[in-house]
Formats: structure tokens, C-alpha cells, sequence
């Protein structure tokens, strides 16, 4: 029942985002989403996956998957997203036995190369979040690189999950 | 808004008021018990007049007390332990394969049969604007089943950060020690293939030891540490340099000559830079890991087990608990006669029932601080074997979690203690002085 309720919700949101489109003039490329389908693009800048897990903490870890399909390197450079105060990159270190995320200026992704935000690695974190998030939720927010930035809607997964329940699926 | 305090306080507050609260019950309970009674000459002459039987109910608490803590911060410290000897292994560069395997590998120096990184990627690394250090991290010989690594220069004071004797190897004839290796500078050894399991079978290749690594609490102590280029030639392969070679061991290499690594070590001074490495050498022919990510993710399944062992560790003393009251309740039945006296010359029932409870749990909260104290050493015992066992410095110590475990217990036990100190004070008078 919980998964046909799901799937309903997930088509309602599908056909809520299909119509929704952003509009900014601050001098860098602006691509939009391609909703539910879980990719948007940039350039030959491809995003996909984007997800977060259930949680009722007010920061939150987003993670999507990134594919430089062009000639040079890209630079991400963090994210924007009305539902949190504030949002920062960030690395998982371990040190002295220690582990935690530590704030990272950029990343450059090279010519070709995917990089892959998830758990223990590379994460957007969004700080301050005004909402808790529910398995199937749907959230909205920007990825801003060097080159311009590209808005995306990110899937709230189950709480213990390690990825993005399309990951793996050919878009 | 509550959240917003309680994170917004010291860690050392947080703990503190989270022991403060998990007293609270038995602070409470105590103050309602014993207000306006004297019982500590009367509980005294009970622990007295029943020393062995008291020493033997504190015995056991204090037994699962220390073995409960011992255990589970033991967990924590082989954690951190196993975390920190990755400390030096920013990168793993590898051919594609398991990611847990080559961290065994090149980390844990396990042995492995894994696949060879090519010339032409470790020159892509050695020219690499981010890279600050590449290291070839060569495995599969050993000296009587102490690993000898093939590696550079660099790599040694890298890890060692300064060699505790001697010098580093500058030449194929030369090696360095880790610190728990028995071999010291001007020894002498010849490597054997493989890790030695399937008897000896010596190269022909004689190395001197030249320098003694400072302790690092990895398994990187109990190993020897030789010039790549020597690992190479004794097995007969390009030794990774060109025809003008000055004979000078270390990088860079010639792509044409490098005879091939199980890993590389990679590291830039930037995290950031680490993680944009990662993704460009994640590819169809390279697998780049971050030794600490991967050693994550299996503490998050040992986080899981930690749990596990922490409710047993709780129903183990809540099972001691359990025996020690009904034992209690035995006893306030062989004290009962006294106690009826007691109330016939007056004393009022709360007076047996602030005894009894008083009883109980002098023997529980001695039980559970010996038990604190006998963890303390548990830990230092337990954590020595382990080292010495697996090279990997653990030094397990009792910390906030094994204390407010212990608070928690003793407060629930207070609790407990209610029940049979309730039926003492209940007892008919008249009934146990005629007994």
C-alpha cells in the first residue's frame, strides 16, 4: 500500500515539476531540471541523482552524482537552497582517529571524469534546514559551479540508505 | 530552540548533564528514602556481620560492570586505532578491483594477489599538478613473515616523519625498519618470496638495514621498507629508470621501464585536491580510494555491532542486577527477625524499607564503581594483546558512553531496589518475631 501510495505521489510530483521553470538573470548559464526524471544538465555537464536521506536534524547531507562530459574542467563550487539557512561543501576527513566533514573551498572536477557525492566522501550540506525530510519528499536546490549554476530536485531516501534508489539506471 | 542550547554547550557540559540527569532517579529516590533516617550504623553492622555475602554480590556487579565497559570501549578504541594507522594513506590509487581488499593491502600490508598499476598511470600521478607525493607501494616479499615493501625515499619520511635511528635507504642495497621489527642498522637480511607460508625461498639479494622507523602504531611498524627499484630487479624486471640511471633510488620514473605496483600512495596538501583526485582516477582502468571513507563505512557496520553489544552489555548487568535483588530478598527474609524487632521497639516501616534499600544499593553502587576501576584495567590489558597481535595501536580507554552506561544502571537497579525493599518493610511483625 505504502509503495502504490508512493508511486501515486511520485507521479503527482512528476507531473507538478514538469511545468515549474526557473528564471534568473545574474550573468552565469542557467539550466533547469528535468524533474522527476532525477538529471538536469549543464553544458555537457551532466547531474544526476540527487538525494539526501530521511532526517529530522536541521543539517542535512545532499549528495548527486556529477558527470564532466566536456573538454576542461569544471569547479563546484557549493549550492543554494531556499529550504536552509546556509549550504557549504564538504569532504569527509579521518584524522587521529577522529572522523568528520570539513568545509571545502571548491572542487574541480576534470575533463571526463564523474564525481560522485555520497555518504563518507564529498557532500553538500545544508545548514539550518527549515523542515524535516520524509522518505519520498522531493527537495529543490541549486548546484552552483564556476561555470554557471543549475537547479535540480534532489529525492529524500530512507534514513539508512548509501544511495539514490535510481542509482545505476541509465538516463 | 532546546536543541539549539543543548548543541550550543561544551561537549564536557553536554556529558556532565547527561550524568547529572541519568543520577537524577537515584539522587531522588535516595533523598525520598533515607530523609529523616540514620541508617548508616545499621548498614554498616549488616555489610559487616554479612561481609563474605556482601563481598560476593559486589564481586559480580563489579565483574559485568568491568567487562561491559571493557568491551565496548575496546570496540572504540580498535576503531579509532584502525582509523589512525590510515592516517598517512590519504589516496589509494589501484587497479580496479575491491576496494576493501587493496586497503588491506596497501594499509594493512595483508597479503593480496592484486593487479599492477602501469608505468603510464603512475606518470600521470607523478605529474600531476595536485599531487605532492606519489609513492609506489610495491608488497609480496617478506623476511621470516615481516613484509618487505618496495617503495621511495620519500615515502619513509613521509610516514615516519623522521626516522627514530639511522638514515633512509639510498640505494637497492639498502633498507629501513619499522620499529617493531627485531633488525637494527648494520643487520643484515635476504628477502624470501611471497609472504613465506610455503617455506624459504630466498632471493638472491642481500639488503642492509640503515635506519629504524619511529613507531607509527601501524602495521607499517612490524614492516621493512626497500627501494622499489631493488623489488624489481631481484625478480628480474625493469628497475624503472632509463640507461643513464646514476643508480639514485626514487622517482620519477620511465613509463617504458616501470615494471608495475599493487598500489600507489597519493597525496596532495589540500583535501579538496585529494577528493578531485579521486574522481579523475576513478576510471575504467584506475580505482582511487580514500582509505579513511572506505574504513568508515565498515566502522558504520561495526556501529551497528556496538549497539549489539551494548544491549548486551546493559542485559548482562541488568541479569546481574536481577540476581544480586533476589539475593537481597533471601537475605532481608534472614533479616527479618531483626528487622521485626526493630519495628516492635518502634522504628517505623519506612525505617526497614530505607535500610534494606540503603543495603542494596551500597552494594551495587561499590559493585559498580570497582567494576569502573576494574575496566580501567581490563582495557589496558585487553588493548595490549591487540597490538601486539595485529601491529595496529590501540589504546582503549573508559570515556564518557561507559560512564553514563554505568549511571544508567546503577539509576535503574535504585529503582529496582524499591521492590524488594518494599516487601521487607511490609513483612507481618509478629509473624517474624515468632519465627
Amino acid at each position: 500500500m505504502k509503495l502504490v501510495l508512493n508511486l501515486l505521489f511520485s507521479l503527482f510530483a512528476a507531473c507538478a515539476f514538469a511545468g515549474e521553470g526557473h528564471s534568473h538573470d545574474d550573468g552565469h548559464d542557467h539550466e533547469k531540471p528535468s524533474g522527476r526524471d532525477h538529471m538536469a544538465t549543464l553544458g555537457d555537464l551532466r547531474l544526476l541523482h540527487a538525494w539526501a536521506s530521511e532526517t529530522e536534524d536541521s543539517d542535512v547531507l545532499v549528495y548527486v552524482e556529477i558527470e564532466n562530459n566536456s573538454g576542461r574542467a569544471v569547479t563546484l563550487l557549493g549550492a543554494q537552497a531556499d529550504f536552509a539557512a546556509r549550504t557549504e561543501l564538504v569532504g569527509f576527513q579521518s584524522q587521529g582517529g577522529e572522523s568528520g566533514y570539513t568545509r571545502l573551498p571548491k572542487l574541480p572536477i576534470s575533463a571526463g571524469a564523474k564525481m560522485i557525492l555520497k555518504p563518507k566522501g564529498v557532500a553538500l550540506r545544508m545548514v539550518g534546514v527549515d523542515r524535516h525530510l520524509h522518505e519520498g519528499d522531493d527537495f529543490e536546490f541549486t548546484l552552483v559551479f564556476e561555470q554557471g549554476e543549475v537547479a535540480m530536485t534532489g529525492q529524500v531516501e530512507a534514513e539508512n540508505a548509501a544511495q539514490h534508489s535510481h542509482a545505476g539506471h541509465n538516463h | 530552540m532546546i536543541e539549539t542550547i543543548w548543541f550550543g554547550l561544551p561537549i564536557l557540559v553536554q556529558d556532565g548533564l547527561m550524568l547529572a540527569g541519568l543520577l537524577l532517579p537515584l539522587v531522588a529516590t535516595g533523598l525520598i528514602c533515607l530523609t529523616g533516617f540514620r541508617v548508616a550504623p545499621l548498614v554498616t553492622g549488616l555489610l559487616r556481620k554479612h561481609a563474605s555475602l556482601s563481598a560476593t554480590f559486589v564481586f559480580l556487579v563489579a565483574a559485568s560492570v568491568g567487562i561491559s565497559v571493557a568491551l565496548i570501549a575496546q570496540e572504540r578504541g580498535l576503531r579509532e586505532g584502525t582509523a589512525r594507522a590510515a592516517d598517512k594513506f590519504d589516496l589509494i590509487v589501484a587497479a580496479p578491483g575491491s576496494e576493501i581488499t587493496a586497503l588491506l593491502a596497501a594499509v594493512y600490508l595483508q597479503p593480496s594477489a592484486i593487479p599492477l598499476l602501469d608505468g603510464e598511470t603512475y606518470a600521470q600521478l607523478e605529474q600531476h599538478p595536485l599531487v605532492d607525493l606519489v609513492a609506489p607501494l610495491a608488497f609480496g616479499d617478506s623476511w621470516q613473515g615481516v613484509p618487505v615493501v618496495g617503495t621511495t625515499p620519500a615515502f619513509v619520511e613521509h610516514l615516519s616523519e623522521g626516522l627514530n635511528t639511522g638514515r633512509v635507504f639510498a640505494t637497492v642495497n639498502e633498507a629501513v625498519v619499522g620499529a617493531r621489527v627485531a633488525l637494527n642498522p648494520g643487520d643484515e637480511l635476504k628477502p624470501s618470496h611471497g609472504d613465506g607460508s610455503k617455506g624459504p625461498n630466498s632471493h638472491d639479494h642481500t639488503y642492509e638495514i640503515v635506519g629504524k622507523m619511529e613507531r607509527t602504531g601501524s602495521p607499517w611498524d612490524n614492516a621493512i621498507l626497500v627501494s622499489v627499484e631493488s623489488v624489481w630487479g631481484i625478480h628480474g624486471m625493469p628497475m624503472g629508470h632509463g640507461p643513464d640511471w646514476d643508480w639514485q633510488v626514487g622517482g620519477p620514473f620511465e613509463p617504458s621501464e616501470f615494471a608495475g605496483t599493487p598500489a600507489a600512495l597519493v597525496r596532495a596538501n589540500e583535501l579538496w585536491a585529494n577528493y578531485s583526485l579521486q574522481s579523475e582516477f576513478n576510471t575504467s582502468d584506475t580505482m582511487a580510494l580514500f582509505p579513511g571513507s572506505v574504513l568508515a563505512q565498515l566502522h558504520a557496520l561495526m556501529g551497528d555491532i556496538r549497539q549489539v553489544m551494548s544491549i548486551l552489555a546493559v542485559t548482562t548487568q541488568v541479569l546481574v542486577a536481577i540476581a544480586v535483588l533476589a539475593g537481597l530478598s533471601m537475605l532481608s527474609r534472614i533479616l527479618a527477625k531483626r528487622m521485626a524487632l526493630l519495628r516492635a521497639l518502634g522504628a517505623p516501616e519506612r525505617f526497614v524499607f530505607a535500610v534494606t534499600w540503603s543495603f542494596a544499593m551500597t552494594l551495587i553502587v561499590t559493585g559498580a564503581v570497582i567494576g569502573l576501576l576494574l575496566g580501567v584495567f581490563l582495557c589496558f590489558g585487553v588493548s595490549a594483546v591487540i597490538t601486539s597481535m595485529t601491529s595496529i595501536l590501540v589504546e582503549a580507554r573508559l570515556a564518557w558512553p561507559e560512564i553514563h552506561l554505568v549511571a544508567a544502571f546503577v539509576s535503574a537497579v535504585g529503582l529496582f531496589s524499591l521492590l524488594p525493599a518494599y516487601r521487607a518493610s511490609r513483612r507481618s511483625v509478629l509473624t517474624d518475631l515468632r519465627s
